[in-house]
């Protein structure tokens, strides 16, 4: 039986420390950019970098989580979408009110690697096993974007030209290292990386189609 | 035995008692609204939609519901300006800190109303009168109507981009810089550029780029319309380019904590 538990408890120990690095940054935002060119992202660290920092959270607890921060609140700036294209394929110019759709998207975006994992209900993603709650980030929490929040704007649309508005941002990223322990033992380690946005910007561009 | 049960019992009773007082005495959150100093200049269409962004520290707060709301009105400090304005709708936007308390924040769209004259109100308020007989008054900035005829028509120069900055390194939520992309300004004199159609702004031209900086104040500043005097072959007339949204801000309350008005709302 004491062997049972012996190889239970080794097997609990080992079987979430190797980690694979395939965190990339919330696929919708595109590129996105450190204001500071020193920083990096969680997808830009090697295996064997990351392997350096796990000794920073490998201090056991009783419960809970054990994180090491690579990147405070580093500034970045990041193009998310095109919010909105309206084409005048016609003859004469027209001047419309903008029907912008509005998006409602997660303040704060998350990702993570190895034994960090992200989840959530329906389309909100957390993390898992209240490591969003150990890195005071709320999942739940929206913004909504869109260039109509504010008013109706009359634009110039002539013939065959095509109206877009885009949409960029920026926001405060966090990247770093976490293990968990649950009764002193190591059950999950991986990189856990979260942008919290703090501006949206919007543009609008138009061009001969 | 009997004792034991008895011991059990005022055990339990205690622990109760100790349950039921940490329960009442728990600090009640009084309910909060706040505002933030910002400057609405608007050009008037007749779709025209005018926003003011209301925060609470609760999320179902009586003012966020339309059907609770009698009257808004637009007021002056010294309430020589007394405008009605009618609420369109109330939208939840997001949620940010005020002193390490969550705040709620709610747009509230109104239709512009059509003035004879320009309106400009230096220190504005905002006040909601509840079915209830709760009124409310709160301060938002500063307020301008303006009115030009042909908003949005391109008629002296075509408008392809338009985009604008904060002040560079700076988190302030004001807007810094207006760049204004054209496709021509081949005989074209651009003579002044305004927000509120009084002030005359700093620009550069760059080729088709033209460059607005709008001077550093301490007050919000998110959307601005454009009112332009070109004078082009020799002829000299105003083009308006309508209200545009640069940007929005989910941490006004944290980075402007400053130009931030609270009010109990209980």
């Amino acid at each position: 039986m004491k062997k049972v538990i012996i190889i239970f408890m080794f097997f609990l120990i080992f079987y979430n420390i190797k980690c694979v690095v395939n965190a990339g940054l919330i696929e919708s935002y595109q590129e996105i950019n450190f204001e500071n060119p020193n920083h990096k992202f969680l997808r830009d660290y090697k295996v064997e970098e990351l392997n350096e920092y796990y000794p920073k959270v490998s201090k056991r607890l009783f419960i809970g989580w054990r994180t090491y921060e690579l990147t405070r609140s580093a500034r970045v700036n990041f193009t998310k979408t095109t919010l909105t294209s309206i084409r005048n394929t016609g003859t004469t110019p027209i001047v419309l009110d903008q029907q912008v759709k509005t998006e409602v998207t997660q303040k704060y975006a998350v990702s993570g690697s190895g034994g960090v994992e992200t989840s959530g209900s329906g389309t909100i993603k957390g993390f898992k096993l209240g490591l969003s709650k150990k890195l005071n980030i709320k999942a739940d929490a929206t913004i909504t974007i869109s260039q109509t929040e504010s008013m109706s704007t009359k634009i110039q649309v002539d013939p065959m030209t095509q109206l877009d508005i885009y949409v960029k941002g920026n926001g405060r990223l966090t990247n770093g290292v976490a293990s968990r322990y649950l009764f002193w033992i190591r059950t999950n380690t991986g990189g856990y990386e979260y942008l919290n946005i703090t501006s949206i910007f919007y543009r609008m561009e138009k061009k001969r189609i | 035995m009997t004792q034991k049960i008895l011991f059990i019992i005022s055990g339990l009773l205690i622990i109760g008692a100790i349950i039921a007082i940490i329960v009442t005495n728990k600090p009640k959150v009084s309910d909060k609204l706040l505002t933030v100093e910002t400057e609405y200049n608007y050009v008037y269409t007749d779709s025209k939609v005018i926003t003011i962004k209301l925060y609470a520290n609760k999320k179902k707060h009586k003012i966020h519901h339309k059907e609770n709301i009698n009257f808004t009105f637009l007021v002056s400090n010294d309430d020589n300006a007394r405008f009605e304005l009618d609420l369109l709708d109330i939208k939840y936007s997001h949620e940010e800190k005020y002193i390490g308390d969550d705040y709620y924040a709610y747009n509230y769209h109104f239709k512009m109303p059509r003035l004879e004259t320009n309106l400009l109100i230096d220190d504005a308020y905002l006040e909601i009168q509840l079915v209830d007989g709760t009124s409310y008054l709160m301060a938002i900035g500063k307020f301008k109507f303006l009115y030009y005829p042909h908003v949005g028509v391109e008629k002296l120069i075509k408008i392809d981009g338009l985009h604008g900055y904060k002040l560079q390194g700076s988190e302030f939520p004001r807007l810094n810089k207006i760049i204004l992309e054209t496709n021509s300004l081949d005989n074209t004199t651009i003579e002044s550029i305004s927000i509120d159609g009084e002030t005359n702004l700093n620009f550069e031209i760059n080729q088709n780029e033209i460059q607005i900086i709008i001077p550093f104040k301490r007050i919000a500043l998110f959307q601005a319309p454009l009112i332009l005097t070109i004078t082009k072959n020799g002829q000299t007339s105003v083009q308006v380019v309508d209200n545009f949204l640069f940007f929005n801000d989910y941490q006004t309350l944290e980075i402007a904590s400053d130009i931030c008005h609270l009010y109990e709302a209980n």
